[in-house]
C-alpha cells in the first residue's frame, strides 16, 4: 500500500483521497451494502425526507397565500428546505440564531422578501426572524 | 395547495430506484465518470485547506472553533465556481453576514473571502 505524503496540519493528501474514492466507488460493493442494509435504507429515506416534504408544502401554502409570483418560489422553497434541516439539528435560542442568520443570507444574497421569509419560518418552525 | 407527488409516491419511487442490484449496476457503469468528476470537483476544496489553516493559525483561532471557517470557505468555493460579478459579491457579503451572526470573527471571514474569491 502506497503511503501518501502528509503535510503538517493537512491530514490527507489529494491523491490519497482520490484513491480512496476510487476504491469505494465500486458497483459490487454498493450492491452488497444496500443488500445488507435491507429495508433500513427505505425507512431512513422516508423518515428523513418527510420533514423536508412537509416544510416545502407548508412554504408553498404561504407563498400561494401571499401571491408570490411562481418564478420566485424556488428561492423561498430553498429557504424552507434549509429550515427543515435545522429543525432536526437545533432547538431553542440556537435554532433562533441559525434561522436569523439564514434569513439574513437569503435577503442579502438573493433579494428575498424578509416578510415572506419570516412567515415561512413561523409556519414551518414556529420561529420568528428579527424583521 | 396542490401536491405534485405525495410522500407515499416518493418513497415508492425511491424504493424501486434503490434496488440493491440495480443501484450497484448504476454505480459500476458510472464509475469512470464519477471518479473523474470527483478529482475535478473536489480538488479546489482540498487545495484551500492549507491556505485556510495558515490564516486561522495566524489569527490565533482556537482549533475547536475552526470548523465554522472551513464551512464558510467551502461555501465561498461553491459559489465562486458558479457565480461572478456583482451577483457573487452580493453572495459573499451575505455569507459574511450570515457567518458573523453564527459567531465567526468578521475580520477573519474577510481575510478568507479575499483569499478565495478576491
Amino acid at each position: 500500500m502506497a503511503r501518501h505524503h502528509r503535510r503538517h496540519g493537512y491530514p490527507r493528501s489529494f491523491s490519497g483521497a482520490v484513491a480512496k474514492y476510487e476504491l469505494k466507488y465500486d458497483g459490487t460493493n454498493f450492491t452488497n451494502r444496500l443488500t445488507a442494509l435491507g429495508n433500513l435504507v427505505y425507512q431512513n429515506y422516508e423518515e428523513g425526507i418527510s420533514n423536508t416534504y412537509d416544510a416545502v408544502n407548508i412554504a408553498k401554502g404561504v407563498l400561494a397565500d401571499l401571491g408570490v409570483p411562481p418564478g420566485q418560489w424556488a428561492n423561498y422553497i430553498a429557504f424552507a428546505e434549509e429550515l427543515a434541516k435545522y429543525s432536526v439539528k437545533y432547538a431553542g435560542t440556537t435554532l433562533q440564531i441559525r434561522v436569523n442568520a439564514l434569513a439574513q443570507y437569503f435577503e442579502n444574497a438573493y433579494d428575498a422578501n424578509p416578510s415572506v421569509l419570516t412567515q415561512i419560518a413561523q409556519a414551518v418552525l414556529g420561529v420568528s426572524t428579527p424583521y | 395547495m396542490p401536491i405534485s407527488h405525495t410522500l407515499e409516491e416518493m418513497v415508492a419511487k425511491y424504493t424501486a430506484k434503490m434496488n440493491a442490484t440495480q443501484a450497484g449496476t448504476r454505480y459500476g457503469n458510472s464509475k469512470n465518470i464519477a471518479v473523474e468528476r470527483y478529482q475535478e470537483g473536489v480538488y479546489p476544496f482540498f487545495a484551500n485547506i492549507p491556505r485556510i489553516k495558515n490564516i486561522l493559525w495566524n489569527n490565533g483561532v482556537p482549533a475547536a472553533y475552526q470548523g465554522i471557517y472551513f464551512a464558510f470557505v467551502n461555501k465561498l468555493q461553491h459559489y465562486g465556481d458558479k457565480q461572478g460579478g456583482v451577483t457573487l459579491e452580493d453572495i459573499v457579503a451575505a455569507l459574511q453576514q450570515e457567518f458573523t451572526t453564527l459567531g465567526a470573527d468578521p475580520a477573519v471571514l474577510s481575510q478568507l473571502a479575499n483569499l478565495i474569491v478576491g
